[in-house]
């Protein structure tokens, strides 16, 4: 094996903070989906394995995106930069929705902590109204493109770079405003509001190609380096730093975009497909959309 | 308590116990650049150092060795120099106090590509800092100065944990009292 490539498989960064945060998750998760499981009878709606299945394979990508090889190459590599953070924003965000998590984490949390933070819940407490405002579908589509958006001002990606706590706020942000931005498209507890119609979540989704493809484009069209971190950086994979910043730019905006879009069909034929299921059982319309 | 429960919890504070010993720096390349692909023989030398701004205790060293870019026109790093022997030497500079030389191996570095070394500075000031590296193409080295500074002028650390335990407090306090008056809606 070329000993550059060696290198590179060998620089896994297996952070206890990470591995830590992943643990607890995942394990309240797992105490909850049992509790919750336990309490059903088949069929299963609530504790279903397929929201298992999504909500671990999630926490799993998030530990291959800020551990594995991918997290250091992307000091390396524009492109792989790009790759993680596409990586966390459109592949794991929606997988950890799919999962429910909200339920399940609670019911594994013991009851004093639990208890409290139900009530925070209620019909018509302060801080459920508050977040209801905060969270509704245009400010979360703001704060995602902001944040999407305003990372890959030079100064904030070579500082992002250069400071590891910045560059963890960073993934913690990316990570963070995707949840919110898919939230209003795969419904998941807590249930704050109706679903949004069927043609008012494509145009959140697809509104959103606008901006990724705007900035893709003008980072693979710039005439010169524009994140100078990475002048210093020893090249690896016969990059050169224009190659690798015009790759970068044009993974965000046509595969970054494509997701978008792949989303929106999903969103689509499990619409209808949903609507026949609910119509050949009877379930009342409105009840059709809460979950994926 | 089910059994099951109590080993879990068991588990997860075991793991919170051995996230303490942690290190607090480095976990990708990063650090302030000292030394931006500075010729020396036949290759290039970069080096961050951490903490920024650099100050008296443990100084980090992360170092890439490279060959100059095959299109000379290019101002960026060439390609990775792996099998190089690479070592920093700090002087403190018009003093008298004594150099020293250490080892920067890809052992400590997360990412396997760069050289790395960690050593104690109790005096501040001045220091020179020269990376010699010796490889198959020859020997070559860089230099450059650097200023250590006594304390950081940035708040210290325990101040940040300080401000996140009131935080942490406060929002407990919140949640405490605003699951207080009615029933959850689990009940």
């Amino acid at each position: 094996m070329n000993p550059v490539t060696r290198a590179i498989l060998q620089s896994w960064d297996v952070r206890l903070d990470v591995s830590l945060i992943l643990v607890v998750l995942g394990t309240l998760y797992v105490l909850g989906w049992r509790t919750l499981r336990r309490a059903e009878t088949p069929p299963f709606r609530l504790a279903t394995t397929r929201k298992l299945t999504a909500y671990l394979a999630g926490l799993g990508l998030v530990a291959l995106a800020l551990m594995s090889p991918i997290d250091t190459l992307g000091g390396q590599l524009f492109i792989f930069h790009m790759v993680q953070h596409l990586l966390l924003i459109m592949i794991v965000a929606p997988l950890l929705l799919l999962g429910n998590p909200f339920p399940f984490v609670l019911w594994g949390l013991p009851k004093p902590i639990r208890q409290p933070i139900a009530g925070l819940f209620r019909r018509k407490s302060a801080f459920r109204q508050l977040f209801t405002t905060v969270t509704n579908p245009g400010i979360s589509w703001l704060i995602f493109t902001a944040f999407y958006v305003g990372w890959h001002d030079p100064n904030l990606y070579n500082a992002a770079l250069r400071s590891d706590t910045v560059h963890d706020f960073e993934h913690l942000s990316f990570l963070l405003s995707g949840l919110l931005f898919w939230w209003h498209i795969i419904p998941a507890a807590p249930y704050l509001r109706k679903p949004m119609p069927i043609f008012i979540r494509l145009g959140y989704l697809l509104a959103a190609v606008v901006p990724n493809m705007a900035t893709g484009a003008s980072i693979a069209f710039a005439s010169e380096p524009i994140y100078t971190y990475y002048t210093a950086i020893p090249r690896v994979m016969g990059f050169t730093v224009m190659q690798d910043q015009m790759v970068g730019g044009i993974i965000m905006w046509v595969p970054g975009s494509m997701m978008y879009i792949v989303a929106a069909i999903i969103l689509v034929v499990v619409h209808f497909n949903k609507q026949k299921t609910s119509q050949s059982k009877g379930i009342p319309s409105r009840y059709r959309n809460y979950e994926y | 308590m089910p059994t099951f429960r109590r080993n879990l919890i068991f588990v997860m504070l075991g793991l919170a116990i051995a996230l303490m010993p942690t290190p607090a720096h480095a976990h990708g390349s990063g650090g302030t650049l000292q030394m931006n692909i500075v010729p020396a023989g036949a290759y290039q030398i970069s080096l961050w150092t951490e903490p920024t701004p650099l100050t008296v205790g443990n100084i980090h060293f992360n170092i890439a060795v490279t060959t100059p870019p095959t299109d000379t026109t290019l101002n960026e790093a060439g390609a990775p120099v792996l099998n190089a022997d690479v070592t920093v030497t700090l002087t403190p500079v018009g003093d008298t106090g004594e150099s020293r030389t250490l080892t920067a191996t890809h052992e400590d570095a997360v990412s396997k590509i760069f050289y790395n070394a960690d050593t104690d500075i109790t005096t501040p000031g001045d220091w020179r800092i020269t990376v010699t590296v010796s490889a198959a193409e020859g020997r070559g080295s860089a230099d450059t100065i650097v200023t250590i500074a006594e304390t950081s002028g940035q708040p210290s650390r325990w101040l940040w944990y300080g401000a996140g335990a009131a935080v942490a407090l406060t929002a407990g306090l919140f949640l405490f009292r605003q699951s207080r008056p009615a029933s959850s809606p689990e009940n």
